[in-house]
């Protein structure tokens, strides 16, 4: 059968495969957007409006995709559930990163922009078509191919076409703008895609009933998340978490481009590089790590290694260095240390929280935890974007940016988290926290060993 | 039937890109691989303006004058990028040391290695690294021979404003030259731009929000001029002007020059770089229509700097003929994957 369908209990490996060619695609097209950076900055001066419209991706993840996944759970059309938003989405992102390139000014291209990121969440119902393509017990094996097709696109990604937005080639009497170049592979990756899909996918309906309608909008979603006392304590613990994970946002490579004077090209080495430093040497060194210390352990030394990286990076760049300018092996250096205590802090995390949410609401906590991650995260973009207009208007002369300023206010949000994690940590040693997950926890065991013996 | 057209679609689209990169690269692979190679140098600039006059840049000479604490005076000239001459000339009035610019570069310079690191950078430099060579300068506060003023006149010489550069030129005594015959050629000019970064006084530098640049003069054939960004000739473009190398080679004993298929936005090309060398390759019958290819030179200095400027050479020549090819090839894979399922399905699902 050459038709790739939903609902299967096992299928061939070589679906397997080929569904990771149209994920590397979707990836790809979405690293391409990753240029978006300097399309703005052709147009655009100010960090704060580069980072806010970037920001819109957090607000459109719960105006636009939520609904999205939470209406592909209950209709059915000839088309399946999750294609017909699928299909739409990449065939409007194609077009859209299409039209990108072309723009001359600042509005039709910041429309695009934010169709990009409008559209880019109407997909996501993506990720879901593909679970349901896979079935639970290949699902594993399937991530690990995932891997490394991951793997093999960022090299890709970070070698052959992050530095080309600046080029252009002349040949058969056609001149190719760079910009053009990464604009278009992204959307012949998104053309891919649909033809992919709309010729070699179907949706099998599933037997069950779908899922009923609350019908109490967002207000009656954020009454229920938000009125459940018990589940404040993990709000604050991921709040404090988001804000520790506070980054320079899309300005990012303008630090690296504008300010340091690195072509894209050196940009895309830095990936290169310290994505090969992470695979053979960061990854296996957390694995080897992970399971011999104590999580909460773990967490700490997580949180307090990647406070630690940022303070001595922000400082070992202006104070110590001669120009104020890493060299690419000193930000290697410093980016991979950061990543190993990032990475600590990531997999301690998730365990660490679910030990403070009772059984009973994990769905409802989920749910509490994407709306205040989200937000959370909305806020420090913005934050950052206007922290560095604002140093920079105040210590530097009229037209330029101190991007690396913005390193200032997330040690400021780290040193904020942590103070929130300090008083958290506090309240669960006075009692005043406790660990629902496992206190109110009863195994099945437990309840036979109480139950009166079943009826003969 | 329809059953085949969709099998045969992917395939069909993934032989067509294969044959949309050929043709896009037709002329780069045949001369790449069946062209004659020679040695070649990158020899001018042109500068394609989005909504105005083109400028060819055929020669770029450089005087610095270097003031240390001590009050000790370099004056360097660079000819073309490339150091000609030094001269130290103490405060004291002592006859000025004129230095070779092997001895003002070297690691052991009299000079000391700072100064010689200043040298270097400030002959190519734009304004964003002279300001860092004289930050890095006054964090030595103690050094009297710490540099803390540095005037950097730039006169870049060619023809200005013209209407269209031809895309095939002349050479004469190694320089670039337009026909003179032609109507729309206007005589050679210069632009001159004088620039002086000084860090002397910190309180002025402070009044100043750190920024040591306090004199900028941009003459363009003698008349003032303001260009989109305070820099050099190269770099005080807007982003939309497109940098184009000039390369000249030496064919059945006379030189000519092209202008290069590959150009940049937003400042010089990176691995083409301006008044140094690359390999050409040309058809003997067609020399008018050849190519030139980057050289990455030895590794020195910064492997990872060196692995960038490799990968800029390559890619910026075959990235978007590789990119077509990538994607030519995971149409024909995919469409193999989905042939094979048809003709060797799995027993049960």
């Amino acid at each position: 059968m050459h038709i790739i369908e939903t609902q299967h209990k096992s299928i061939p490996w070589r679906w397997v495969i080929l569904l990771q060619f149209v994920c590397s695609a979707r990836l790809l097209a979405l690293f391409a957007s990753g240029s978006m950076t300097f399309t703005m900055r052709k147009f655009i001066d100010s960090p704060i409006i580069i980072n806010s419209v970037s920001s819109l991706d957090v607000l459109f993840n719960l105006l636009i995709a939520a609904p999205c996944l939470y209406y592909s759970d209950r209709i059915w059309t000839r088309h399946g559930r999750r294609l017909p938003f699928v299909l739409i989405s990449f065939f409007v992102l194609g077009v859209v990163i299409l039209l990108l390139p072309l723009a001359e000014s600042a509005v039709p291209m910041a429309v695009l922009v934010v169709l990009w990121l409008i559209f880019w969440d109407v997909g996501s119902t993506f990720d879901v078509l593909i679970m349901e393509i896979i079935p639970p017990e290949q699902r594993g094996r399937a991530s690990a191919i995932g891997a490394w097709f991951f793997q093999i696109i960022i090299l890709l990604s970070a070698i052959v076409i992050s530095g080309r937005f600046d080029d252009v080639v002349h040949s058969v009497g056609i001149t190719l703008r760079g910009e053009a170049l990464v604009y278009w592979w992204g959307a012949g990756c998104l053309a891919f895609c649909v033809i992919f899909l709309f010729l070699f996918v179907r949706e099998v309906k599933p037997l069950g009933p779908p899922p009923v309608d609350h019908g109490r909008g967002l207000k009656g979603a954020l009454t229920t998340i938000f009125a459940e006392k018990t589940l404040w304590p993990v709000y604050l613990l991921v709040f404090s978490t988001v804000l520790m994970q506070t980054g320079l946002g899309a300005i990012d490579p303008l630090l690296m481009t504008e300010q340091w004077g690195y072509s894209k090209q050196d940009m895309g080495t830095n990936i290169f590089v310290g994505g090969l430093l992470n695979l053979v040497l960061v990854i296996p060194l957390i694995g080897l790590l992970a399971d011999k210390i104590d999580r909460l352990k773990l967490f700490s030394i997580g949180v307090a290694g990647a406070l630690f990286g940022q303070i001595a990076y922000y400082g070992y760049v202006q104070f110590i260095l001669p120009d104020q300018r890493p060299s690419i092996g000193q930000m290697i250096l410093f980016g991979q240390f950061m990543s190993l205590f990032g990475q600590f802090a990531g997999i301690a995390l998730q365990p660490l929280i679910f030990e403070y949410i009772p059984r009973d609401k994990m769905g409802t906590a989920q749910a509490g935890l994407n709306f205040v991650r989200s937000i959370t995260r909305l806020v420090t973009l913005n934050g950052i974007g206007i922290w560095v207009a604002l140093y920079s208007k105040w210590f530097l002369p009229e037209g330029k940016f101190d991007y690396f300023s913005g390193y200032l206010f997330m040690i400021l949000m780290n040193v904020l988290g942590c103070a929130f994690l300090v008083y958290f940590g506090l309240q669960v040693k006075r009692g005043k926290i406790l660990p629902l997950g496992r206190t109110e926890f009863h195994p099945v065991e437990e309840s036979t060993a109480t139950a009166p013996p079943p009826a003969r | 039937m329809k059953r085949l057209l969709t099998l045969a679609s992917l395939p069909a689209i993934g032989l067509v890109l294969l044959l949309l990169a050929f043709f896009w690269s037709q002329r780069d692979l045949r001369l790449r691989f069946l062209g004659q190679p020679t040695e070649g140098r990158i020899v001018g600039m042109v500068l394609q303006r989005e909504d105005g006059p083109d400028d060819l840049l055929t020669g770029l000479d450089s005087d610095l004058v270097l003031v240390r604490a001590d009050g000790d005076r370099i004056q360097a000239r660079y000819r073309d990028y490339s150091l000609e001459s030094v001269s130290w000339i103490p405060r004291s009035g002592t006859a000025p040391r004129p230095l070779s610019p092997a001895e003002a570069l070297s690691a052991d310079s009299v000079l000391g290695p700072e100064t010689a690191r200043v040298l270097a950078d400030a002959g190519r430099g734009e304004a964003e690294i002279l300001r860092w060579a004289l930050l890095r300068e006054s964090r030595r506060p103690g050094d009297p021979r710490r540099i803390v003023r540095l005037e950097k006149t730039e006169t870049a010489r060619g023809y200005f404003d013209l209407g269209m550069v031809p895309e095939v030129l002349s050479m004469r005594d190694g320089r670039v030259t337009l026909d003179p015959q032609a109507v729309s050629t206007p005589p050679p000019g210069t632009i001159t731009i004088h620039t002086v970064f000084d860090r002397s006084d910190p309180v002025a530098v402070r009044k100043n929000k750190g920024d040591p640049l306090i004199r900028y003069e941009y003459l363009r054939n003698g008349q003032p001029f303001t260009p989109a960004k305070k820099n050099f000739f190269l770099f005080a473009e807007p982003y939309s002007t497109q940098f184009r190398p000039v390369f000249g080679f030496d064919v059945a004993g006379r030189s000519m020059a092209r202008i290069s298929q590959i150009g940049r936005h937003g400042g010089p090309t990176l691995a083409l770089r301006l008044f140094e060398g690359g390999m050409v390759y040309l058809d003997p019958a067609q020399p008018s229509e050849a190519i030139l290819t980057a050289v990455p030179g030895p590794v020195n200095g910064d492997p990872l700097g060196w692995f960038s400027r490799f990968c800029e050479g390559l890619f910026a020549q075959w990235g978007s003929t590789a990119l077509i090819v990538i994607a030519g090839l995971s149409f024909l894979a995919v469409g193999a994957g989905f042939l094979s399922l048809a003709l060797w399905p799995r027993k049960r699902l």
